[in-house]
C-alpha cells in the first residue's frame, strides 16, 4: 500500500491537500492531509466523493466522435485518428483563411491545475486565434475593487480571527467554504460578532449573531444607507478620510441625497434595523467585510461592491489587521507562468488575436472571419452560461467542436469530438490557492484510467501530429511529459518563497506564496490619485458613474413575479459532482425552493411538480417549501437539470453587469436578473 | 469503558460531510445511509423553520444512538444484536436472520435492511474496474463475531458501529475525524476527565427521546446562540 500526496483541483476556496491510499493499482481511500495548514485534514462531502468521481460509471475513458451534434450517436475512435482529424481541420482552416482566427478556445476553472494551462499555451502557440475574454465568476466585483483601490488585495483568511466583527455580505461559507466557517465560529466563540446580509436565510445566517434579509440587487442601496448613517453619527475615521482618500467631500454630498426611507423600502430592511447594522459595523474595531460572489451578479453589481467596500474606507478599517475587505486575490498567480494568468486581471492581451467577450455566443453571425473551430476544456458553458439554448445553438453552428472532459457534460453532448481527460489522481499537477495562497501538487497516484490522458498529454499529442502535417503551425515547446511543463510553471521567486528547488517537493511542503498579512498597511493605493478613490476618474473616463451609484433595480413584473436565484449547493460545485451518486442522493430530486405562502396561493403541495417559465422557456422541477426565502424569490442549485434533463440556465437570459471589462476585458453575467412564473403540472 | 459521542449543535453547519464519509468508510451501498443530517422542522435539508422575523435553522445529525438499554437488542430473537464490553451496540452479520424486529423497535429509525445483495447493488452502479469502496476487510470482535464486512449479506440489518474497524484500534470514528466544524467529540463516558464527560457536565447535554428510557450514549449539546 502506498500513500500519495494530492490536492483537490476544484474551483474552491480551500484547495484541500489530500492523502491518497493506493492498493494493487487502485485508489482505496482519499482523505484530508492533517498537515494541511488551512484544512487541518478536513474535507467536505464533495471531497469524499472524489473517489466515486474517479471510478464513476459515467466517466468516459475512450475518445469519441459524434455523428451529429446533440444526437447521442457516438462512435469510439482512436486517439491517433481523433487527433489527426482535428489537426487536419486546423491545417485546412489555416490554408483557407491564411491564419487561425476562426479557431477559438473556451476554457475556465474546471481544474485550477497549472498542468492544464498547457491548453492555453497550445492555442497561443498558433499565432493569431480568437480568444474569449472575461469570466462568469468574479469579474464585476474585481473591477469595483480595482476602481476603489487601483488593485486587488485581500487579507489572508486567518486574519478574520482578528476581527471583532465579521460582516458576511452575500456569501454562504457553511456551504461553499466550510473551513472558513470553522474559523468564523472560532472567532464567534472568542466574542466576535457575526453579521450576515443575504436574501436567503442560509446555514451561515443561522449561525450569525445578526441577520439581515435583503432584497436581491439592492446591496448597493443598503451600503449607501449605512454610509449615510455612519456620516450623520460621525462613526468615521477622519484621519484616513482626510489623508488617504480622494473624492470624500463629493461622496459626503452625494450621501446627503440618499433617502433612508427609500433605502428601507428598496432593500426590504426596516429603517431601525439599518441603523442597528450601521452601528454594529461602525463601532466594532477592527471590523471586516467578506463580499461574496452573489452581490455582483446583478445589473449594477459592480456599483454595489464599490459602495460596500466604501464602508471600510469610511470607518478606517483599511490597512488594519482584522479589517479590510475579503474578496479574491490574484497576486499569488503572478508567481505562476503567463498562461496561468489567462482569465485574471494580469492576463497578457495579444494584440494580434481577435478578442470576444462573454457574449461571444450571442453574436456568431456578426463574426468575420466566422468561428469554425472551438475547443472547450475545463468548462461547461451549456450548463453554466446564461441561455443554455443559445449556447447549444452556437455550438451547433460552429463546424468543429472539441470537448475535453471526464464526463459527457451538457456541453460535451454538443461536441463533434470528445476527448477523455484523466482525473487529478492520474497525472502530476500543481495548484495555487486563490484564497489562502498555499501551493500543493498532485502526485500521480494511479495511471490514467482507460485511455484517458492529461490535458498536457492531449495537447502534446496534437502538437506532434501538427508538426508532421504542417511544421511551424504551432510553436508549442517540444516536451516529454507534464513534469517538464510543470517545471516552468512557477516563478523563481515562487521557488524561493516556498523553500523548494523542484516542484516535486511540493508534495511534502506546506508553504504558501507570501503576500502581506495585512494589505494596504502602507496606504499606497495604485489609483491615478495614489489614494483610495470614492470618486474615480478612471470610471468617469469610461463613462461609468465616478461615485458608487447603484441605479434603480429592475424588479419583477406581473407576468413573471418571482426572481430566480441559482446558488452553489453544499453537495455540488457548479455543474461538477452533480452527476455522481453520492452528492446527488443528498440533493434528492431537482427541487425548486419556494415560500410556503406562494405554494398556498397557487395551490401547490410539498413535492408537487411545477412548471417554471418565462420568456426564455420552461422547465419542470419539484417544489419544496422554505421559510428561508422571501415570497418574491425562488431558489435552486447551479448545474441542476430539471426532471427532463433541461438545464436551469435555459431560463436565464443573457444580460451583462455594469463592470468587469477593465480587469478582464468583458463585463460579467447578471445571473440574478432572472424572473419567472410558476404553475402546477397536472 | 463506555464509548460515547457528543455532538455540538452550536457547531454543526449541516454540511453532511459526516454522512458522506461514513458511507464511504463503511461501504454502504447506494441508497443506504447509516448517518444522516436533518433540519428539524423541515422536510428538505437546510430550509429555515419558525416564523417571519424569527427564523431558525438547526441541524440534527442522527446515527445509531448506542443505547445502554437498547430496544433493538431486546427484540432480537437470535442474539444477533448485542452490546460489547465498551457499550457499543453491534450486529453479528452471521447470526442476523433478517426478521427486522429491530427495525420496528428502534425509536431512531437508524437501522437499514439489505433487501438485495449489496455487492450486486454496487455492481449495478457500474463503477469502473469493479471498483469497491470502504474499509476492505472483514472485522471480527474478540469472540469472533462478524461485526463488519464490506458487503453485508442480503437479508441482514445494518447500522453505525461507531466505526468498529477503527475504534477497536483506539482510533476515532470516521465522522469524528472528518467533521470540518469539529462538532463531534468521541471518548470514554466512564472517565470523568474525558472531554465527552466534561462537555456533558458543563453544557446542557440532552439525548434523543430520553423519555423512552433507552439511555443513549450519543449526547447532543443544544444550539444556544440568539439568532438560531
Amino acid at each position: 500500500m502506498t500513500i500519495y500526496h494530492n490536492i483537490c483541483p476544484a474551483d474552491c476556496f480551500a484547495s484541500c491537500r489530500l492523502l491518497t491510499k493506493v492498493q494493487n493499482g487502485r485508489i482505496v481511500e482519499i482523505k484530508g492531509d492533517p498537515k494541511d495548514p488551512y484544512t487541518g485534514g478536513k474535507l467536505c462531502a464533495k471531497g469524499y466523493a472524489q473517489l466515486e468521481k474517479v471510478y464513476s460509471p459515467e466517466r468516459i475513458l475512450q475518445p469519441l466522435k459524434q455523428l451529429e451534434k446533440g444526437s447521442g450517436k457516438w462512435e469510439v475512435i482512436s486517439w491517433e485518428k481523433a487527433l489527426r482529424e482535428i489537426a487536419t481541420i486546423l491545417v485546412r482552416i489555416k490554408e483557407e483563411y491564411g491564419d487561425l482566427l476562426p479557431v477559438c478556445l473556451s476554457k475556465y476553472l474546471g481544474t485550477m491545475g497549472l498542468q492544464s494551462k498547457s491548453v492555453e499555451a497550445f492555442f497561443h502557440s498558433l499565432g493569431p486565434v480568437t480568444t474569449i475574454l472575461g469570466t462568469p465568476c468574479e469579474a464585476t466585483g474585481m473591477d469595483a475593487l480595482n476602481l476603489n483601490y487601483g488593485s486587488y488585495k485581500k487579507p489572508p483568511p486567518e486574519d478574520m480571527v482578528n476581527s471583532r466583527l465579521i460582516l458576511i455580505w452575500g456569501a454562504n461559507p457553511a456551504w461553499t467554504a466550510i473551513h472558513q466557517m470553522a474559523s468564523i465560529l472560532d472567532a464567534q466563540e472568542n466574542g466576535s460578532q457575526i453579521v450576515v446580509i443575504d436574501p436567503v436565510f442560509t446555514a451561515t445566517a443561522a449561525r450569525s449573531d445578526h441577520y439581515f434579509q435583503i432584497r436581491p440587487g439592492t446591496d448597493g442601496h443598503l451600503a449607501l444607507g449605512i454610509a449615510k448613517i455612519l456620516v450623520s453619527e460621525d462613526l468615521l475615521d477622519h484621519e484616513f478620510l482626510n489623508n488617504y482618500t480622494t473624492g470624500w467631500p463629493k461622496y459626503r454630498d452625494f450621501l446627503k441625497k440618499v433617502d433612508l426611507d427609500e433605502v428601507a423600502s428598496l432593500t426590504g430592511i426596516p429603517l431601525p434595523k439599518i441603523h442597528k447594522l450601521a452601528h454594529l459595523y461602525g463601532t466594532a474595531k477592527p471590523a471586516t467585510i467578506w463580499i461574496g460572489i452573489g452581490v455582483q451578479r446583478g445589473l449594477t453589481g459592480g456599483q454595489s461592491v464599490r459602495a460596500i467596500d466604501a464602508l471600510a474606507a469610511l470607518t478606517g478599517n483599511i490597512g488594519k489587521a482584522g479589517g479590510n475587505v475579503h474578496y479574491l486575490s490574484y497576486d499569488q498567480i503572478l508567481q505562476a507562468g503567463d498562461h496561468a494568468q489567462y482569465h485574471t486581471p494580469y492576463q497578457k492581451i495579444h494584440p494580434s488575436h481577435r478578442h470576444l467577450g462573454l457574449d461571444w455566443y450571442t453574436r456568431l453571425d456578426s463574426l468575420d472571419p466566422p468561428l469554425k473551430f472551438l475547443w472547450v476544456a475545463g468548462r461547461n458553458p451549456v450548463s453554466q452560461d446564461p441561455d443554455s439554448t443559445a449556447v447549444k445553438e452556437a455550438l451547433k453552428e460552429i463546424e468543429t467542436v472539441v470537448v475535453a472532459d471526464q464526463f459527457l457534460t451538457s456541453t460535451a453532448q454538443m461536441a463533434d469530438y470528445f476527448l477523455p481527460v484523466s482525473s487529478p489522481f492520474e497525472h502530476e499537477d500543481v495548484i495555487i490557492s486563490f484564497w489562502h495562497y498555499g501551493v500543493g501538487m498532485n502526485e500521480k497516484a494511479i495511471p490514467p484510467l482507460g485511455e484517458s490522458r492529461s490535458d498536457f498529454a492531449i495537447m502534446n499529442g496534437l502538437v506532434n501530429i501538427l508538426h508532421e502535417l504542417k511544421p511551424g503551425l504551432s510553436t508549442f515547446p517540444s516536451l516529454e511529459n507534464e513534469g517538464e511543463w510543470l517545471e516552468s510553471q512557477l516563478s523563481l521567486e515562487a521557488y524561493d518563497m516556498l523553500g523548494i528547488s523542484d516542484y516535486r517537493e511540493l508534495a511534502k511542503s506546506y508553504s504558501r506564496i507570501k503576500l502581506p498579512s495585512v494589505p494596504w498597511q502602507d496606504y499606497q493605493f495604485p489609483t491615478s490619485s495614489r489614494k483610495y478613490e470614492f470618486y474615480s476618474r478612471t470610471a468617469e473616463n469610461l463613462g461609468l458613474p465616478p461615485l458608487p451609484n447603484p441605479s434603480p433595480q429592475v424588479s419583477s413584473s406581473s407576468s413573471y413575479p418571482f426572481r430566480l436565484l441559482v446558488v452553489r449547493s453544499y453537495a455540488t460545485l457548479n455543474s461538477q459532482f452533480y452527476n455522481l451518486q453520492l452528492p446527488r442522493s443528498l440533493l434528492k430530486k431537482p427541487f425548486l425552493l419556494i415560500h410556503p405562502q406562494v405554494g398556498r396561493l397557487i395551490n401547490l403541495r410539498e413535492g408537487d411538480i411545477v412548471k417554471i417559465y418565462n420568456q426564455m422557456g420552461e422547465i419542470e422541477m419539484y417544489i419544496s417549501f422554505s421559510l428561508s426565502i422571501p415570497q418574491d424569490l425562488v431558489v435552486t442549485w447551479m448545474g441542476v437539470v430539471d426532471r427532463n434533463g433541461k438545464e436551469i440556465n435555459s431560463l436565464v437570459s443573457f444580460s451583462e453587469t455594469d463592470l468587469g471589462e477593465i480587469s478582464f476585458g468583458s463585463r460579467g453575467f447578471a445571473y440574478n436578473n432572472c424572473f419567472v412564473n410558476l404553475t402546477r403540472v397536472g | 469503558m463506555r464509548l460515547g459521542m457528543v455532538i455540538d449543535l452550536d457547531k454543526c453547519i449541516g454540511c453532511r460531510t459526516c454522512a458522506v464519509v461514513c458511507k464511504s468508510h463503511n461501504a454502504q451501498p447506494p441508497g443506504t445511509w447509516w448517518n444522516r443530517v436533518f433540519t428539524p422542522g423541515s422536510d428538505y435539508h437546510q430550509n429555515a423553520v419558525g416564523e417571519e422575523g424569527n427564523l431558525l435553522m438547526t441541524f440534527l445529525p442522527v446515527s445509531c444512538q448506542m443505547c445502554d438499554n437498547a430496544p433493538c437488542e431486546k427484540v432480537c430473537p437470535v442474539g444477533a444484536t448485542f452490546t460489547d464490553d465498551k457499550g457499543v451496540v453491534l450486529i453479528d452479520f452471521e447470526r442476523c436472520i433478517g426478521c427486522r424486529y429491530c427495525i420496528a423497535a428502534c425509536p431512531y429509525n437508524v437501522r437499514q435492511f439489505n433487501w438485495e445483495d449489496p455487492k450486486k447493488v454496487k455492481e449495478r452502479a457500474g463503477y469502473k474496474e469493479d471498483y469497491q469502496y470502504g474499509y476492505p476487510a472483514d472485522v471480527r470482535d474478540e469472540d469472533g463475531r462478524l461485526v463488519y464486512t464490506p458487503n453485508r449479506p442480503v437479508g441482514t440489518v445494518e447500522k453505525c458501529t461507531f466505526c468498529f474497524q477503527y475504534t477497536s484500534q483506539g482510533k476515532n470514528p470516521a465522522c469524528v475525524d472528518a467533521c470540518p466544524s469539529k462538532a463531534r467529540i468521541f471518548g470514554d463516558l466512564d472517565d470523568p476527565n474525558s472531554e465527552v464527560s466534561r462537555l456533558i457536565r458543563e453544557r446542557q447535554a440532552f439525548r434523543l427521546k430520553e423519555e423512552l428510557g433507552t439511555n443513549p450514549k450519543v449526547y447532543y449539546l443544544p444550539a444556544s446562540k440568539p439568532n438560531r
